[in-house]
This record gives structure tokens, C-alpha cells and sequence, in this order.
């Protein structure tokens, strides 16, 4: 769905914030948030895959804050095969089952008790802010990441509206054919303003090789955004990215714990780092109104999910088996995993659920059709994809009283 | 609305001598590309020191100032990150992020534009310690579970802690 630049919440936007969390998938984290609202596409407590003694396993609401998933479920492009697919070697014409989730965490352990715990989820109040925003705000049923693959290649796509060919890590040189949306922004006149913040520099960012090399200038630190919101200077769009480690911080003051929810760190940091930015725009009314924040995970890090990934738009690009390591190429023409998105604003309508497939590639898609207008040289997928800030539609901000805040413990 | 309450992390979360994730791995390996690209000279010990994720960050920090040099930092005082700006978190809670000194200005060079699986094998020589990966068979979970454990009872003093 295109944006209605008539419609008052996006006459009023200003700043769009893009949260790209990692490594969680949809069922995992907000899955049970359907016995809340049945709406919401997440578990009945019914789902289930085999295990390597042919055994059903079902899904439970146990998922805990941190050693549960130790060691970091697979996720590569083959064992996503087998959790799709049941098979490492093949995809489709086999069809998405999405029964291969055990089978293939046990692959790491040999251990079938352990290999069950993949299909955990969240208790809802265990994830008081994620679950919040995700009721009070908008929920994407249908956002999928990218790729059937892992973290470095599906966040290319939020940044180029492709990943170039490229289904693993090695992402190192990007094409030139498809500038990222910070260079496309930038190359306006007057520039339009953007940010891509990490961290700390201990942590850094995951797009090293492209636009830290030779961009730099395009960074700023998480005090840095903090900073921008108090003082009123928020660049139009801002990226931002959790910390990847736990390290001591660079100030010497004490502890940096990593934020990102990969596993096995503690969801519980994110939790609070998501609930950090989402005050820190809250709390100022001369942000509030005219900033959209979007919640997002880069993919599922090999973690259950019970929604087969569509077919989507070929992206012009191919991989080859060597690449996949599987049997066969890819063509960039399925999604990968669903993954927890969330959309925030005083214009979103309390409670929305949204059934329109989004995959990261409307990233930059959306950014750019807001910012820019129409804008030739972008991925196909990107050009195909919805635009998520046509959902700010409410035509009256909706009142101060009715928006959470956050107390952080 | 009444605000609401967001547990924080457990004492034992911060295990700074975990082993990196996969993910680590590739992103220690595409900044050693970078910094064998710029023949950035980086302290041995720092840049051998990367199977942690302690010893990463310092890594990935040292490459990370070296590739921001002459990058104005506005981060020039210290922020609170709990909490919020109208309404402070408890004093223990709101920690602190590192002012970054601003650094003298120099030149940057600009992407030659090499063919990125030559450049992905390239990386791939420059050695970097074994570490538990994505598919592989790691230690047993009691294991990691006590070397957890073990890491936080070595600790001297209780240090504050970011989000």
C-alpha cells in the first residue's frame, strides 16, 4: 500500500526510526499474544514438530531471558532449508511444512531434550515492552526477513533494498548499481538528513566494509541519538543498532551488556534498550507527534516460527549452490522466516494488526518514497515492496493518556 | 496510563569472556579486511585477542576509531540511557555512556571497488582463533552454564551497567 501524503499523520511526520533488533523470530517473542488477541497470528499451544525419534513436540510458553539457546541456533541458509523444508539440501518444490525446527537444532547437541526448547516461546509478561507496543500500536502478521538466511545478508536489505546475490556473511563488496538510502538521501539538494547509529564504537556497526570504510561520517553512537532527541535535532531518518557484546564500556564506568537479543544474551537488556528509545521519543512533545518508530528483527536466528515464508518479487540477483550450500541456487524469490516488526506512533490506530506481507526491503522503500518520491534505480523487490508508513492513518493524534511509558527496573 | 515496569538483566547476565557468536566471527573478520585494506596498525595483542567477546569489542573498537578519525563526535557529554530526560530512573539504574574525544581530522580514502569473493577469501586467510560457531557441537549447556557462573564470582567489585 502506497502512503496518502493527504493523510495527517504523514503531513505531520518528520523523523522515521528504524529499531533492527537480532536474531528472534515472531512466534518466539509475540506468539503468544494470541490468546490475547486472536488476531494476532501466533500460537494456540497446539503446534508441534518431530523430533529425531519421530516423537511430537509441542510448543510451550517457556522461553527464557538467556541459556536456553546456548549453542546460537543455526540459521544458515541449509539449516533454514531444514526448518522450512525438512531438508538441508532442498527447497522448494517441497513444500514449507515448517517442521524441521528440532530436527535441525538437535543436529548441534545430539541432545533430543535440548533440541525440543527451540520451539519455546515467550509468556507475554515476560516481554512487558515488546508486547505493549506490539497491543497498543501496530503488529505485522506478515513480515518476513529477508532471506532464508542469516544476519549480515538480510540487513543489507535494510539498507540497499538487496543484499546483491549474497545469502551468507560474507557480504563484503556491495554493487553499484543500488546506492543505500543514506547515499541516496545524502545526494539531494538541500540533503535530506540521516543517521545510522551504533552503539559504541566497542560495538560498532555490521555494515563495516561499505559504509564505515568509506562513509564514516554517516555514524553516531547511541548517545549520540539520545542527544539528537533532547535537543530537538533528530535527523529525518536514523537507523539504529543494539550493542553485539558484552564489554566493558570504553568510558570505564562499568558494564556495557550487549542489547541485541541475540542468543544467549539477555532478552531482558533489549527489552530495556527498546524501551529507552521508545521514552526518550515519547517523553518529547516536540517528537512525539511527528515520529514514527519501527521495531524490527534482522531474522529469526533458527528459532520455531509456524508461518511458511511466501514467494516474493525475484531480486535479479542469483546464488549459486556453493553459495546456499545446498543442491541448488537461489534466486531471491521466497522470503525467509517471520520475524517480530512493530510500528509506533500517535497515529497508528491502538491495536492494529497488520495482514499485508512486508519483508526489509520496504526499509529504503519506504524512507525513499516519503522522502524523495519516485526513484528509479532501486531493487525490484524494493520497488515491489509496501510502503509500512501508510499505516500512520489515524486523521486526530490519539491523546496523550492513552500512550504507555516505560519504567525501566 | 500507569507507567509500566521493565525488569532489568540478571546480575550474572554480563559475561564478557563468552565466546563469540557466528555473527562475531563475521563481523571481527570484515574489520580485519578493512584494516589489512588500510594497513591500519593495531596493537598485536589487541587484534589477536578477538575469540571473546570482551576482547572483540576492544578490537572492533580500536578499528572502528582508527576508520572514524576526523569524524566530529557530538557525543560530548555523558547521557543517561535508563530512565528518560523528565523523569530519571533510580540512581542505580541510569548508567552511563563514554563521552568519544574528538579526534584530529584526516583524509579518507576511497573504495577501489575489489570483487567481493576475493575479497571474502582474502579475509577468510587472515587467522582468527576457533571459535564455537552456528552448527557446530559446542560445549555442553551445564558447562557453559557454570563457566558463567565462575566468571561472575571472580568479579572484585560490583561495576555499573548499561542497558
Amino acid at each position: 500500500m502506497p502512503i496518502d501524503k493527504n493523510k495527517a499523520g504523514i503531513k505531520a511526520l518528520q523523523h522515521v526510526v528504524v529499531l533492527m533488533m537480532e536474531n528472534r523470530s515472531f512466534d518466539h517473542m509475540l506468539g503468544g499474544l494470541k490468546a490475547r488477541n486472536p488476531k494476532i497470528d501466533g500460537l494456540t499451544g497446539n503446534e508441534w514438530n518431530p523430533d529425531t525419534t519421530g516423537t511430537m513436540v509441542k510448543v510451550q510458553p517457556l522461553a527464557e531471558y538467556q541459556s536456553q539457546l546456548d549453542p546460537d541456533p543455526n540459521h544458515h541458509f541449509a539449516a533454514v532449508n531444514q526448518q522450512i523444508f525438512g531438508d538441508p539440501s532442498n527447497g522448494p518444490p517441497l513444500q514449507p511444512s515448517m517442521q524441521g525446527f528440532v530436527k535441525s537444532y538437535f543436529n548441534q547437541q545430539q541432545d533430543v531434550a535440548h533440541s525440543g526448547e527451540i520451539l519455546y516461546y515467550f509468556a507475554p509478561e515476560k516481554l512487558p515492552v515488546l508486547t505493549t507496543l506490539a497491543t497498543e500500536f501496530a503488529v505485522f502478521n506478515r513480515w518476513f526477513s529477508s532471506i532464508p538466511g542469516p544476519t549480515i545478508c538480510n540487513r543489507a536489505f535494510a539498507h540497499y533494498g538487496t543484499s546483491f546475490g549474497q545469502v551468507s556473511m560474507n557480504m563484503f563488496y556491495v554493487g553499484k548499481q543500488y546506492k543505500s538510502i543514506y547515499e541516496r538521501l545524502l545526494a539531494t539538494k538541500p540533503k535530506h538528513t540521516c543517521k545510522l547509529y551504533y552503539y559504541d564504537e566497542a560495538s560498532s556497526t555490521m555494515e563495516v566494509v561499505n559504509l564505515l570504510q568509506n562513509q564514516p561520517s554517516l555514524f553516531g553512537t547511541f548517545s549520540d541519538f539520545l542527544n539528537a532527541c533532547d535537543q530537538n535535532a533528530l535527523p529525518e531518518y536514523s537507523f539504529l543498532e543494539p550493542n553485539y557484546t558484552d564489554h566493558d564500556a570504553l568510558d570505564g564506568s562499568g558494564e556495557a551488556i550487549a542489547c541485541d537479543q541475540h542468543p544467549d544474551h539477555d532478552v531482558r537488556a533489549g527489552e530495556q534498550f527498546i524501551a529507552t528509545v521508545y521514552n526518550r521519543i515519547r517523553q518529547n512533545s516536540k517528537l512525539w507527534p511527528n515520529t514514527a518508530l519501527l521495531v524490527v528483527y534482522d531474522e529469526h536466528g533458527g528459532i520455531y516460527d509456524h508461518v511458511s515464508p511466501p514467494a516474493c518479487t525475484p531480486d535479479g540477483f542469483s546464488a549459486t549452490p556453493a553459495d546456499t550450500g545446498t543442491h541448488e541456487g537461489f534466486n531471491f524469490d521466497r522470503l525467509g522466516v517471520r520475524v517480530p516488526a512493530i510500528l509506533v506512533s500517535p497515529w497508528v490506530e491502538k491495536g492494529s494488526v497488520i495482514e499485508e506481507v512486508f519483508e526489509h526491503a520496504c526499509i529504503p522503500g519506504s524512507i525513499t518514497e516519503f522522502l524523495l518520491g519516485s526513484y528509479a534505480a532501486r531493487s525490484p523487490r524494493e520497488i515491489a515492496s509496501s510502503n509500512f508508513l501508510s499505516y500512520l492513518s489515524l486523521d486526530a493524534m490519539r491523546a496523550d493518556n492513552d500512550i504507555p511509558n516505560f519504567a525501566l527496573d | 496510563m500507569e507507567p509500566i515496569r521493565v525488569p532489568g538483566p540478571s546480575p550474572t547476565a554480563f559475561h564478557k569472556n563468552r565466546r563469540i557468536s557466528d555473527l562475531l566471527l563475521s563481523q571481527i573478520r570484515h574489520f580485519q579486511h578493512v584494516a589489512e585494506k588500510r594497513s591500519l596498525k593495531i596493537n598485536r595483542e589487541i587484534a589477536r585477542d578477538v575469540h571473546t567477546e570482551g576482547g572483540a569489542a576492544r578490537y572492533i573498537a580500536v578499528v572502528t576509531r582508527a576508520l572514524r578519525k576526523g569524524v566530529p563526535s557530538t557525543a560530548a557529554k555523558l547521557v543517561p540511557v535508563g530512565g528518560s530526560k523528565t523523569k530519571p530512573g533510580k540512581a542505580g539504574t541510569v548508567t552511563r555512556i563514554a563521552a568519544a574525544a574528538k579526534e584530529p581530522r584526516s583524509g579518507r580514502s576511497k573504495e577501489r571497488g575489489s570483487a567481493q569473493r576475493a575479497a571474502a577469501k582474502k579475509a577468510k586467510r587472515v587467522p582468527v582463533p576457533a571459535v564455537a560457531t552456528a552448527g557446530k557441537k559446542s560445549k555442553s549447556r551445564t558447562a557453559s552454564r557454570r563457566k558463567a557462573g565462575s566468571n561472575v564470582s571472580t568479579k572484585t567489585k560490583p561495576r555499573k551497567r548499561k542497558a
